[in-house]
């Protein structure tokens, strides 16, 4: 190799790395002792150990805020992920007329981006006038009529006051991740099942599996690796949870903190308090919690099948 | 064991495309039936057909003495061994061939039975406990065979199943596959374009062209006595050699010439009286090499020699303009430019109408 192809591929990758360095890497190390101090100000701290971090687990609210984080990543897993699968499924079958115009409009949300959906979310969850709240009425005016269920249901105005934003602010999030990614991750597994063989599901057909066995028995465990790896990004995306709910809620987080997640609290600590050496702590501590979901799905990632 | 029956079978693709058309077939109970024919001419369609896999447009399929039209794949009765294998890769071995019969609700003991069994026959044994992908592309066709036995179906679908397999392989497969048939006498119809394997595998063949069967009958009648241009150009390697020319048959007499020269001159038997434009079809085994001056004899000029072991296919030209391959022992020794006498073996020569498809004139000749 001469001199000069030696040094090509790292002046191609110069660009990257000099950002990389600048700006996730020395902070990266600075935030070490950063999470050690006290700071008042930008300039001046004191050292004080690792109090910022046992303070976070005597914290009520910090706990609170992994509390609503784990709530919103358990709906991101638990509800997002088997729809996305759910509308993959259904698109990917043959004879679906219109099936480019469906898979753009599940898409579509990623093509406005995320600040757009989360405004729009904010007023359809609006109290008295939200689209939400004007359906749930709606659709309970049309079985108000039936017996026992007539009885049982809220009035008009209590249905039209249910406090989304403000109470009821996890469920509010999930609903609108779920809106906003379940077509973004629908495309993963839609590109999954594609690469399934078709003669698998043939070959099952034949011998005798119905359809629920064929989801269960040949295409999920054809799709394994790439679910685990729609998991993984869902879980870590989840965690990191901020932009959605400081857009939606009041104040960021709800009342009573019924919104507040873990990126939340860290931004109000650091930036709006002033405690960087709290907020640092509480980001390393959402580090660790990334690592666990990372090793756990290499570990499953390892009984992987080779087609 | 069950005799499969299709009756007047189209099917006929969005846009008026027709696949398959009108196909009538029977195949008795324990037959070896083999498709054959080029890609896209219809083959693998009727086996899907048959199998349950693609609906049938018109017409009607019947397995054993049911009409299985609107019958589900997984109540025909049926396996099938696919080109891929499509073994179910997240499975081993074991569970690969038991999979469908713990679906049927077989129970514990008779499955593990059948599964012993099978790896008995085909010699999975050492193989049971692992999965599809630490096999070889044998193994693998040898688990998919056996997913296909143990279910001891009415009738077996082969979907060129050893298409991806090496050349030796493939052969040795062949003759396995043939074996196994004679043991388990399950009726089967087994889809090739490869019509050496289906030569050698099928009790009868069915040759296909673009979507109709072209000829059905034993592979040394299809061999022999092709029905037409297209049967007489698939079956059989190297391809016959085909001439066209101008026929004139008069009292038993049959005179083939090409642009004023003949070609062909002596008798054929069961050709009509004719003056026509013909094609005539002689296959490169059928070509001798004759002494100068013998009657009968052609003069031909040797283009290329390829060596085969004990045989060689030469490329000769007669006339200048008519190029034919012709297959002769290795020790006649003829070398690459050398000039010889060819003639033929005349109860072998063929007569086709002059067009591309062309029926053959002289049928019924041995």
């Amino acid at each position: 190799m001469t001199k000069d192809t030696k040094v090509a591929p790292y002046l191609f990758l110069a660009p990257f790395l000099v950002l990389f360095l600048v700006f996730t890497l020395v902070p990266l190390f600075q935030s070490v002792p950063l999470a050690t101090q006290h700071t008042f100000g930008p300039d001046a701290s004191i050292d004080v150990g690792m109090e910022k971090f046992s303070r976070a687990f005597g914290d009520p609210r910090f706990w609170t805020a992994l509390r609503n984080t784990l709530v919103f990543t358990a709906g991101s897993v638990l509800i997002q992920l088997p729809v996305a699968l759910a509308l993959a499924l259904v698109l990917n079958r043959k004879h679906i007329l219109g099936r480019g115009v469906f898979r753009l409009l599940f898409f579509s949300p990623q093509l406005v981006g995320l600040v757009f959906v989360a405004v729009l979310a904010m007023v359809m969850f609006q109290k008295q006038k939200g689209l939400v709240n004007s359906i749930l009425a709606g659709g309970a005016d049309l079985i108000r009529g039936l017996p026992v269920i007539g009885g049982w249901l809220p009035s008009k105005s209590e249905i039209l006051g249910i406090p989304w934003l403000e109470t009821l602010a996890m469920p509010a999030l999930i609903i609108t991740a779920l809106w906003m990614y379940a077509g973004f991750n629908m495309i993963y597994f839609l590109a999954a099942l594609q690469n399934v063989p078709k003669e698998l599901e043939e070959a099952a057909m034949i011998d005798g599996a119905g359809p629920i066995r064929r989801f269960f028995a040949v295409t999920l465990p054809s799709i394994k690796p790439v679910a685990i790896f729609v998991v993984l990004l869902s879980v870590i995306g989840s965690i990191q949870v901020f932009e959605l709910a400081y857009i939606m809620l009041p104040e960021g987080m709800g009342l009573q903190d019924s919104g507040l997640t873990l990126v939340t609290y860290l931004f109000k600590n650091g930036f709006e308090i002033g405690d960087l050496g709290y907020a640092t702590a509480i980001g390393w501590l959402i580090a660790a919690l990334l690592s666990v979901a990372a090793i756990t799905q290499r570990i499953l990632n390892r009984s992987e099948v080779r087609l | 064991m069950a005799a499969v029956e299709l009756n007047s079978v189209w099917k006929i693709y969005a846009g008026d495309v027709s696949a398959v058309k009108d196909v009538n077939l029977s195949i008795e109970s324990g037959e070896f039936v083999v498709l054959v024919g080029p890609s896209g001419c219809g083959k693998s369609t009727t086996l899907r057909m048959i199998a349950g896999l693609e609906s049938i447009s018109k017409g009607e399929i019947s397995i054993g003495d049911r009409v299985v039209n609107d019958v589900a794949p997984k109540d025909r009765d049926i396996a099938m061994v696919f080109q891929n294998y499509a073994l179910y890769p997240h499975m081993t071995v074991e569970k690969n061939i038991a999979f469908s019969l713990k679906i049927s609700g077989m129970p514990k003991d008779e499955i593990n039975k059948r599964v012993q069994n099978v790896s008995e026959v085909l010699g999975l044994h050492d193989l049971l406990k692992r999965k599809p992908g630490a096999l070889s592309g044998g193994q693998r066709q040898r688990v998919a065979l056996g997913r296909a036995i143990a279910r001891d179906p009415k009738v077996f679908l082969f979907d060129e199943p050893l298409s991806n397999l090496d050349a030796k392989l493939r052969v040795a497969m062949r003759t396995e596959m043939k074996s196994l048939h004679q043991r388990l006498a399950t009726t089967t119809v087994y889809v090739t374009h490869d019509q050496e394997e289906a030569m050698t595998l099928g009790s009868r063949l069915v040759v296909m062209n673009a979507g109709q069967i072209q000829q059905v009958g034993t592979p040394i009648d299809i061999y022999n006595n092709p029905t037409n241009r297209f049967v007489a150009g698939f079956v059989g390697s190297p391809a016959m050699n085909f001439i066209e020319g101008k026929l004139q048959v008069k009292a038993g007499q049959t005179r083939f010439s090409r642009n004023g020269f003949d070609i062909f001159t002596g008798s054929v038997s069961n050709l009509p009286d004719t003056e026509s434009d013909a094609v005539m079809g002689i296959r490169p085994q059928s070509i001798l090499l004759a002494s100068e001056g013998s009657s009968d004899s052609i003069p031909a000029k040797v283009d290329q020699v390829e060596p085969l072991g004990d045989q060689m296919d030469i490329k000769i030209r007669i006339h200048d303009d008519i190029a034919m391959i012709a297959r002769v022992p290795l020790q006649t020794g003829v070398a690459a430019g050398s000039d010889i006498h060819i003639a033929y073996d005349s109860g072998k020569i063929h007569f086709f109408e002059s067009h591309a498809e062309g029926t053959r004139i002289n049928r019924g000749a041995e």
